[in-house]
This record gives structure tokens, sequence and C-alpha cells, in this order.
């Protein structure tokens, strides 16, 4: 197996859900694993857990709302292991449930800093190490709800259609 | 969760030569039991040596995926030599290069009866078995991007691929019941036997002036930069005949280099 040996991954929103489990799955495949996540205890967790099984990680208290933090994580990243093979823009949230005319600007600005800032912000720091090795791998979160309309979480599926569009754009430029 | 399709008994039609001898290798090399079924009975036999070389199990059968009783017979001699089907793949498929004007009701019939009959046979015949021995199963669709999209050369090969997303999500939809998952995968251009035909047909339609040009030319969208062989299409194909995949279904997953992106 080890179908991931010897690569560097980030996922993001990795201490707990999907994240979580994609954690120690790229880590049974051989992959040396920094989560970034805003939940440090459960992320440490995480982290301590795949150590104690063999396995290389570190946990990184990193917004991805915010640019120096993205920044500096992905260089703490670099520093540590020398490269960056793979991106995982798995963080989000599911913001408020409320139909457009109830939800405020700053619900609709946040879940968007989180779910879209987010995934731009790691994509465009991630690049840097990536494009200097000519290599890497990004793997996105949209979900069913960027595909099609349902009347729940309104905002949150706008952030999961971006998501999407922003995927092919960045597969082609 | 495994990736493993070891000790799976797996069909893969029109193995014989192309995407289907490199699905086949792939998964001989990963611990299935593979059988290789094919029109050509010669070829599917030389794939079969071949894996048997390896080490791995490996039995060539022949079939003409658009006749039922020719399926039927098929499945029933791998049923009784390995005791149940695990995976089928529905691959084999002809195409042509035709302007759209000048398509034929024979033409017409002809792609559509190996691609989207065979498949719709294939499927109802393998998940006939797979419910009689209980237990779920999946099967495995080749589509193409010329079932998302269509091309001027193409029109009747594109309706056929279409065909082929449309039965999937149907049989999906059908035998979800039965734990039997349906999926498929959409190549682009893949470098096989059957590309040297269509680059033959430009030609000999005075679409293009010399070998290879049109294989050259449909690949300039390609992201990945690169036509592809079919050990590119095998992580895929591997994956969809594994348990890895089995909280997928309905699905089409392209292995294109990204010239479709949906
Ligand atoms: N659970 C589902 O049914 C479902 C369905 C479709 C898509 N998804 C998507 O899958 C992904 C993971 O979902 P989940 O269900 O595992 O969610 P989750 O809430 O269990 O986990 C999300 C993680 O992201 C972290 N996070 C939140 N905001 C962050 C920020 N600003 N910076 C860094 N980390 C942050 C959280 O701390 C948490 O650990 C999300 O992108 C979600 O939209 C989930
Ligand atoms: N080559 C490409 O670029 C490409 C792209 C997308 C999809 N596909 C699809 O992939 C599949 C395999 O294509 P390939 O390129 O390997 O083609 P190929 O011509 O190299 O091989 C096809 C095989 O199918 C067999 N076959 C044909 N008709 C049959 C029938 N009625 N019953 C049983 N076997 C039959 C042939 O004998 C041959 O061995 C086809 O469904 C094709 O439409 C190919």
């Amino acid at each position: 197996m080890a179908r991931l040996e010897n690569k560097v991954s980030i996922i993001t929103g990795g201490s707990t859900g999907i994240g979580e489990a994609t954690s120690y799955r790229f880590a049974e495949e051989g992959s040396k694993i920094a989560i970034f996540d805003v939940s440090a205890e459960a992320g440490s967790k995480v982290a301590q857990a795949i150590i104690d099984k063999g396995g290389d990680a570190i946990f990184v208290r990193v917004d991805v709302s915010d640019e120096k933090a993205v920044e500096a994580g992905v260089t703490e990243v670099v520093d540590r292991w020398g490269k960056l093979d793979v991106l995982v823009n798995n963080a989000a949230i599911t913001g408020v449930n409320k139909f457009a005319h109830e939800v405020t600007s700053e619900e609709w600005d946040r879940i968007f800093a989180v779910n879209v800032r987010g995934v731009f912000l790691c994509t465009k720091h991630a690049l840097k190490p990536m494009m200097a090795a000519k290599r890497g791998s990004i793997v996105n979160f949209s979900s069913i709800y960027g595909l099609i309309g349902n009347d729940d979480l309104p905002p949150y599926q706008a952030t999961k259609g971006a998501v999407l569009s922003m995927t092919k754009t960045d597969a082609i430029c | 969760m495994s990736n493993s399709v070891k000790d799976k008994v797996v069909i893969v039609t029109g193995a014989g030569r192309g995407i289907g001898a490199g699905i086949v290798q792939d998964l001989a090399a990963n611990g299935a039991r593979v059988i290789i079924a094919d029109l050509n009975k010669d070829a599917s036999e030389a794939v079969a040596a071949e894996i048997r070389k390896t080490g791995a199990e490996a039995h060539a059968v022949s079939v003409d995926v658009a006749e039922r009783q020719s399926v039927k017979a098929m499945i029933s001699e791998v049923a009784s030599r390995f005791g149940r089907l695990d995976v089928m793949f529905n691959n084999a498929g002809i195409s042509q290069t035709c302007p759209f004007l000048d398509v034929t009701e024979d033409d017409f019939n002809r792609i559509m009866k190996v691609n989207g009959l065979g498949v719709l046979l294939g499927t109802q015949e393998a998940a006939r078995q797979m419910i009689a021995q209980g237990g779920g199963g999946k099967i495995v669709n080749t589509a193409s991007i010329a079932g998302k999209q269509g091309y001027p050369l193409f029109a009747h090969y594109c309706a056929s691929k279409f065909a082929v997303v449309a039965l999937t999500q149907a049989a999906a939809r059908a035998l979800a019941e039965h734990r039997i998952t349906v999926n498929c995968f959409a190549p682009g251009v893949v470098a096989t036997e059957l590309w040297q035909q269509l680059d033959r047909e430009f030609m000999e339609h005075g679409l293009t002036s010399k070998p290879e040009q049109a294989i050259n030319e449909f690949s300039q969208s390609i992201l990945l930069g690169r036509v592809s062989a079919p050990k590119d299409i095998a992580g895929v194909t591997t994956f969809l005949a594994s348990d890895a995949s089995d909280y997928i279904t309905g699905q089409t997953m392209m292995v294109d280099g990204g010239m479709v992106l949906i």
C-alpha cells in the first residue's frame, strides 16, 4: 500500500469530522500531516494519535480566513519538511440557516471568509512551494449543496458553489 | 476500509486490447481473479496468457456484448467456473469518425447496439447473477468525454455514450436495494487502436492530411498537456472495483486529464 509515501500534506479542518478521518487515512498511506485548524485541543490529539502509531504529524493553529496565519502555517510546514505535496481544503462552517431576507451582512461575510476566502488563501500560499517544485495536488471540498439547490443553509450553498467554480478555474490557470 | 480487489471475480469486456487490457492488468496485479472477455478470442487469450505469466489468475472468454444469449452464456460460464461474480466492467465499445450530416441509420444502429444496448445487456445479466448469489456487487461502465459533450464528428458515438451515463444512473437507482453499485468512468483521449482507426477515418474524410494530426489537434485542450495511456485510467478503475468505492453509486468519474470540467 503506502500510496502517499514521503508526501507532505496539509489538511485544513483536520481536527474533527471528515478532516480528522482524512488525516488518519493519509497517515496510514505514509504521508506526513500538518493539521490546520482553529480547534487546538482536538487537533493536537489527532496529531498525537498519528505519532503514537508511528507516523509524523503536527498541529498548527491556523484560522484559514486569516492570511497572515495561513502564510505562517505554510512556511512552518515547508521549513520543517522541505516541501509541500498535497493541500486538502476541508475546513468549513455551515453558517446560519436563514433565507436571504433574514441573513445579515456580517453572517454572510463570515461564512464566505472561512469557506471561500479560506480556500483561496490556502491555495494561494500552497501554490508557492508547489509551483517551485512543478508538482502538487489540491483537493477542495464542495458538497451536494454546491451542485443542487435546496431550502436549507442558503449562504452555505452559495459558498460551496463558489468552491466548485474555483476548483475548475484553478485547474485551468 | 480497504482498497483491495484481492480474490474478487471480475469480468472486463473488450479486454483483448486497449483500455480493457489495461484495466485487467492492474486488477490482476492487485490480486483479482480476472476474466478477459472479447469478441476477438485470440486477443483475449493472449492477454490472459501474459497475466498468467505474472502468477495471477486469468481466464479468457469470447463474447459479443450486443447479443443477450452470448452475454448470458459468458456469465453462466464464469459463475460455474468461479462460483460467483463480484464486479462487471462493461467496457467493450466501438467508434467511428463521421461528419454529422453523413451519419446513416446503419452507422447509428451499429454504434448504439454495441455501446448502448451492450451496456444494458451486460448490466442486466450481471445483476441477475449478483442478485441470485446475494451480497451485492459492482458494475462499472466505460463512458467517455463524449458522454458529457456532443462532438460534431462523433454524433452517434456521443449519443451512445450519453446512453451509457443514463443507463448507469437508472441502474444505480434500480439496483441499490440489492446492494449493487453502478458507476461509470469517462476517459478523454487514450492512445489505443481505437484512436488509430479514428485518425485514419479523419484522413479518409479529407478532414486531416497526415497521420496523428487528428489525435494531436483533438488533444490541444487537455490541461495536463498529453494524451493518456490505459495505465492512466487504471487507478480509477481498480478503485471503482474495490471496497474503497462502496459509498459511490450512479456517478461518472472523469479521467480525462482535464478536458471536461463538471
Ligand atoms: N458533514 C457533511 O454532511 C458534509 C457534506 C458535504 C460537504 N461537507 C464538507 O466537508 C468538510 C468537512 O465537514 P465536516 O462535516 O467534517 O465538518 P466539521 O465541522 O466536523 O469539521 C470542520 C473542521 O473545520 C474546522 N474549522 C472551522 N472553521 C475554521 C477556520 N476558520 N480555520 C480553520 N479550521 C476551521 C473546525 O474546527 C473543524 O475541526 C466541509 O468543507 C464541509 O462543508 C460536509
Ligand atoms: N480510446 C479512447 O480515446 C477512448 C476514450 C473514451 C472512451 N473510450 C471507450 O473505452 C472503451 C475501450 O476503448 P479502446 O480505446 O480500448 O478500444 P479498442 O478498439 O482498442 O478495444 C476495444 C475492444 O473491444 C472489443 N469489442 C468490440 N466490439 C465488441 C463486442 N460487440 N463484444 C465484445 N467485444 C467487443 C474489440 O475486439 C477490442 O478488443 C470503449 O467503450 C471506448 O468507447 C475510449
